[in-house]
């Protein structure tokens, strides 16, 4: 892999790990809590108030953000200090690899719950959202042993960029300048922007 | 006193059900507006278009001097959905605080107050889900009077409460007109409806009669509401 003999597969995992969990929860928790908005009626009240739409996704965006932060800490001292895996990133290069993610789902979240109307129909999205960049986002195998024709799906999905860029930051101990980091994290942005403009546009005042 | 709400004309549609069909509706400043009719006559409709939460198809309203939609005037409007509308999770506090950070207030006194006024400091401090049908109406009217709104949209503030505890919400209604507060709530009870100032029959989203409860009695030379309904629903039926 990345590294010299003495790197194993912890180490390769534990970088995708930290930035998996990351969008996997807040995706998960955003689809959830904003669905509920939605079926209880604290979005019709908070539509009723002088609020922007905008300062409502970038509300979700701050809180979500933080919850996201808060969970890459636990998930880098478990495998830092528990899993023992091999880590030389610096933290603020992390932290602002999986805000960046903590956005793509934040807003994915928000833009989907528009189409599940219970709870449960929210969770029906992990094999939809979730599962499929587990699998062909180099979380658990590299891109490289992707087939040919799967490799421009993984090139479609945020993860394979975040993921790609916490493991040149937490396994080679690249900074965020980096072109390659750079560019990956731009991506995870790009994204991010992408749904937060789709989210914004199912939370309409003058809808329905 | 110029008119709080004016509708002209509003017409709704959702897929091949028409939910409003040619509403007009006046409501002068300082008083309490019933609206009422069976569900599905197109009450909720109506106070969501008013509110600018949903665009007519057709048809113009203004309120508070403001043509409709004006994210600036809902600064001056509160509105009670029909649902409680609520954090479940939260306080009642907690509650109140939030949405009246929604309307830019971080005040403390604000949030005591209205708790005071709908009697609910004494539990202010417990999680919603600890509270009754009642209380959750009143922690749900207290977010819609926090930022002293000068017009108010209630969706059926009273369903579901008991006799002396929807006297006591009229209260509050009466004291808010006398401090100049505009009205507007919806009831499917003519027996309640009685009490507005002015009320709008509405049956399968047009107005079967609109006046003061004395003008619709004597128009249809009935006794009661009840029976200005029923004569009205007779003579008239679904309007086409």
């Amino acid at each position: 892999m990345h590294g010299g003999p003495r790197y194993d597969a912890l180490d390769f995992f534990a970088p995708a790990m930290v930035g998996y969990f990351a969008f996997f929860f807040v995706f998960l928790l955003t689809a959830v809590a904003f669905l509920r908005e939605r079926v209880a009626g604290t979005l019709e009240r908070l539509m009723a108030a002088p609020l922007r739409r905008s300062e409502l996704v970038v509300g979700y965006m701050a809180g979500f953000g933080l919850f996201a932060l808060l969970q890459a800490v636990a998930v880098i001292l478990v495998a830092v200090l528990g899993l023992r895996v091999h880590y030389h990133g610096a933290l603020l290069s992390v932290f602002v690899l999986v805000l960046a993610l903590a956005l793509v789902a934040v807003n994915l979240g928000i833009f989907l719950s528009t189409f599940a109307r219970t709870e449960l129909q929210a969770v029906q999205f992990i094999p939809i959202v979730i599962l499929p960049q587990g699998l062909l986002c180099g979380v658990i195998w590299p891109l490289s042993s992707l087939p040919d024709w799967l490799r421009p799906a993984a090139y479609a999905l945020p993860l394979t960029y975040g993921v790609g860029a916490l493991r040149d930051v937490m396994l080679k101990g690249q900074g965020l300048l980096t072109t390659s980091v750079r560019l990956d994290l731009l991506a995870v942005l790009a994204f991010a922007a992408l749904f937060a403009a789709l989210a914004v546009g199912t939370i309409r005042r003058q809808g329905a | 006193m110029s008119d709080a709400v004016r509708a002209g004309d509003v017409w709704k549609r959702f897929g091949a059900l028409e939910v409003l069909r040619g509403v007009n509706l006046t409501v002068p400043a300082g008083i309490t507006y019933g609206l009422l009719g069976p569900s599905g006559s197109g009450k909720t409709t109506l106070i969501r278009v008013l509110l600018g939460l949903s665009r007519p198809d057709r048809g113009a309203v203004t309120v508070l001097g403001r043509a409709i939609p004006d994210r600036a005037i809902l600064q001056h409007i509160g509105y009670m959905p029909q649902l409680p509308a609520l954090y479940y999770d939260l306080t009642a506090r907690e509650n109140i605080a939030f949405f009246a950070r929604t309307y830019g207030l971080t005040d403390r006194r604000p949030v005591d107050e209205v708790l005071e006024l709908v009697q609910l400091a004494g539990r202010a401090d417990s999680p919603l889900r600890t509270f009754s049908g009642g209380m959750l109406q009143r922690t749900s009217l207290a977010c819609a009077l926090v930022h002293r709104p000068r017009l108010l949209f209630l969706d059926e503030p009273t369903v579901g409460l008991d006799p002396l505890l929807r006297a006591t919400f009229w209260g509050h209604f009466r004291r808010l007109n006398e401090t100049g507060v505009t009205i507007m709530l919806t009831s499917h009870m003519m027996e309640e409806a009685e009490q507005a100032d002015r009320l709008g029959i509405l049956r399968g989203g047009a107005f079967l009669a609109e006046g003061t409860p004395e003008e619709l009695c004597r128009r249809v030379g009935a006794a009661n509401l009840k029976s200005v309904y029923l004569t009205l629903a007779e003579t008239q039926g679904e309007p086409n």
